[in-house]
């Protein structure tokens, strides 16, 4: 098992990969988000799936306290029924930049479902402390 | 649907249980959403709310107002302007600024309902053309 580093500014590249990872999203965490939403809707919550759509990057870092999430851009591309639970996900380090002092990282994950078609990219900036 | 129409609203309250909720939920127990004190020495002055809780609510208000065309051709870009703390008393917003075709274009975010102070904003691009299914 390969142990995860700490994500940190210095030593993300541009351009690297965030290879892809299979993963099923469990019915317990449909319910348990629904709770917290108070979301009734049917099908799997978009928000769901682009949570678990992370994995490519926490299986690879850990996220370094005092990480900042600075802005979120979601591109969905295809209804999910509720049964369809099995995913594919990967990324890249799109950029990253200093400005006024801060470090920011910017990563693009893209998600398939089993048939290999595209459910969702997602774009995302962090702050990351060092 | 026209240019200044008003999404139905979503209210909810920040409260450290509910972001101590979502940080077992997701997995990020990043201490500045759930350490006071460390929070308090990076500059926060306090822990905030994970950003992924108001853009939850945002994605339920735009599913709500959009089902399937918002799961199925959307795209939105928001950006976390000024933190969620516990105790704000917060909504979501969506207008619609401008139709386009087949396309509308809303001007979504979050903002405490005490005085209207954005904390998140952006914008959204739903097709309503468009309803993607893989077959």
């Amino acid at each position: 098992m390969s142990e995860k580093k700490m994500m940190k500014f210095s030593e993300l590249k541009e351009g690297e990969i965030l290879p892809p990872v299979s993963y099923e999203i469990p019915e317990e965490k449909i319910e348990e988000y629904k709770r917290l939403f108070d979301d009734s809707s049917r099908g799997l919550p978009p928000f769901v799936c682009c949570l678990y759509a992370m994995k490519c990057l926490l299986e690879k870092y850990s996220i370094q306290p005092g990480t900042i999430h600075a802005f979120q851009e979601v591109e969905l591309r295809k209804e999910i029924p509720l049964e369809e639970r099995f995913f594919k996900s990967y990324g890249v380090v799109k950029e990253k930049f200093n400005k006024r002092g801060k470090n920011y990282v910017l990563f693009e994950i893209t998600t398939e479902d089993l048939r290999g078609n595209i459910v969702h990219k997602i774009r995302f900036g962090f702050v990351v402390p060092e | 649907m026209k240019p200044g129409d008003k999404l139905k609203e979503i209210r909810f309250k920040i409260t450290q249980e509910k972001i101590n909720q979502f940080a077992e939920f997701s997995g990020d127990f990043n201490p500045i959403h759930v350490d006071e004190e460390f929070a308090k020495i990076v500059g926060l002055g306090g822990t905030i709310a994970h950003g992924a809780i108001g853009m939850a609510y945002i994605m339920k208000m735009l599913h709500t107002e959009f089902g399937k065309k918002f799961c199925g051709g959307s795209r939105f870009i928001i950006k976390f302007i000024s933190p969620m703390r516990p105790d704000f008393e917060l909504k979501t917003f969506g207008e619609v600024k401008e139709i386009s075709g087949s396309s509308i274009y809303l001007s979504i975010g979050v903002e405490k309902i005490e005085d209207g102070a954005k904390l998140i904003v952006g914008e959204a691009l739903i097709e309503m053309g468009a309803h993607s299914s893989d077959g």
